[in-house]
């Protein structure tokens, strides 16, 4: 991976009201563990991603968003590119910060991503 | 000529200053034909023998507003009369206002009023104007006072079995379409009910621009009176008093949508808002955020809360409400400065509310 490289994140529908994204889409959630799942932008597309995704029955997406490696470098936040449990999955690591710092990181992740704007939209298709 | 009728007070907030709101007038209107029909039928239990009441027996009989005394508010209504009143139907008068409070008091005690069921029917509209908190207070000669409140009007429209009454509501919805043969329209509820109701030429225009907005997803508020029937399902607008185009940011509306989120609604898991505590949020937003401030962008948590979140200029700033404990973390970040802003909020508390406020007034919400 490159600092270039995008890091493909799933958006949720009831994470976006009028076109805008929360920064909750940016952050693990409790059930995380401090590790946010993202996909390497360099190894798959991000239609397939969302593809692959909503296959899933139990798992709702309304497209994909992105920040890229150089971004959260910035953030000082470790990109781990574990391949599990498929060979383009990666992490995005929050463990070393508490909760009030992870959530201004996550305003800025979502600041970068909402500037990207969406990679896949799924009513655009 | 005039005499002293009743004198009930106005409790709640919006009768502080020691005003009454006009629309409270169109109770007290209703309580006047109230009393009128209660008078005849104390007339025909004393007089068996006459199946009429004396012709004329109301005229020039009318209740008038003479002043609002200081208390919460006390209206001070008077009967005036043409002339003369006689000291028998005087009493009439006396027995109808006695009638009337004792009919609250019996349904407050779960005893079905004396009153008969027609006459309990006029309690659908007078009371109609009262809001959650409010009520009317009647003194009594030597008896505890009688409270009367929203759910003792409910209770009493009730008992009078009517097939339909009446309520005032401020409802939001989506207008698909005008009838212009018979004019009208139909307000789209969230939940797919559709209630008919009148078109007026003023509301033309307004209800033009929701049919046209539709397919954009836009809502409308109708502050109206609606018809339901004995099992409190909507039935159609008797009347309509205003329509007013919602921002696509409208809190309530939005906190309605998030309130219907079932458990597992983030990919299996995520906890589902409490949907009575995500109708008391929408409630405090109304009345404690700052009108002047941009309307926030609204997303459940997967704990079951609400976030809150406003892009101002180069700030970001959230507030991740906890519905459960009514309480609120809010946190601004300035994406080029890094400056911030870090408040536990308790939003049970007013103050707390002005706190938010202020912050999104210093990171620049209220700029002109």
């Amino acid at each position: 991976m490159t600092p270039a490289t995008l890091l493909l994140r799933q958006i949720h529908p009831n994470f976006v009201q009028a076109g805008r994204v929360t920064s909750q889409a940016f952050r693990p959630t409790p059930k995380d563990e401090g590790y946010l799942s993202v996909n390497n932008g360099d190894l798959m597309m991000p239609h397939a991603a969302w593809q692959r995704f909503i296959a899933n029955p139990a798992c709702a997406s309304v497209g994909i968003m992105a920040v890229s490696c150089g971004q959260c470098a910035e953030q000082d936040l470790p990109v781990l590119a574990d391949a599990l449990p498929y060979p383009e999955h990666c992490t995005i690591d929050f463990t070393a910060y508490p909760k009030n710092v992870i959530e201004q990181k996550a305003k800025v992740l979502r600041g970068h991503a909402q500037m990207r704007g969406w990679l896949f939209f799924e009513k655009l298709q | 000529m005039y005499q002293a009728f009743i004198s009930p007070r106005l409790v709640g907030k919006r009768f502080d200053e020691h005003t009454v709101p006009l629309e409270i007038l169109r109770d007290f209107a209703a309580l006047e034909e109230m009393v009128i029909e209660v008078v005849k039928w104390k007339f025909r239990q004393k007089h068996t023998d006459s199946k009429r009441v004396q012709r004329n027996f109301s005229k020039g009989l009318e209740l008038h507003l003479a002043q609002v005394k200081d208390g919460s508010a006390i209206p001070a209504i008077v009967l005036m009369t043409a002339g003369l009143l006689s000291v028998e139907n005087a009493q009439y008068f006396d027995q109808a206002r006695i009638e009337i409070v004792a009919a609250i008091d019996q349904a407050a005690h779960g005893i079905q009023p004396v009153l008969p069921n027609h006459l309990l029917s006029y309690f659908d509209r007078f009371g109609r104007s009262l809001r959650d908190g409010e009520s009317i207070v009647f003194d009594r000669d030597q008896q505890t006072p009688v409270s009367y409140t929203p759910m003792l009007r409910k209770r009493l429209v009730q008992l009078a079995q009517v097939e339909t009454w009446t309520e005032e509501v401020s409802l939001r919805g989506r207008i698909p379409a005008i009838n212009q043969d018979k004019p009208g329209f139909q307000l789209e509820l969230r939940d797919g009910t559709k209630l008919p109701a009148p078109l007026t030429e003023q509301h033309w225009g307004a209800v033009l621009d929701a049919v046209n907005g539709y397919r954009a997803g836009a809502h409308v508020l109708i502050q109206g009176v609606v018809k339901k029937d004995r099992q409190d399902h909507l039935q159609a607008f008797e009347t309509v008093e205003h329509i007013s185009p919602l921002d696509p940011l409208d809190v309530t509306l939005r906190l309605a949508e998030l309130a219907e989120l079932k458990p597992g609604w983030l990919d299996g898991k995520g906890h589902a808002p409490d949907p009575d505590l995500t109708r008391w949020l929408a409630s405090a937003f109304e009345d404690n955020f700052d009108a002047s401030l941009p309307l926030p962008y609204l997303y459940p948590t997967a704990e079951g809360g609400i976030q809150a979140e406003w892009s101002i200029g180069d700030w970001e700033a959230s507030l991740e409400i906890e519905l459960s404990d009514k309480c609120a973390r809010l946190q601004a970040v300035n994406l080029l400065t890094r400056d911030l802003h870090e408040h536990d909020l308790e939003l049970s508390n007013i103050a707390d509310w002005q706190q938010l406020n202020i912050v999104l007034h210093q990171i620049g919400g209220g700029a002109a």
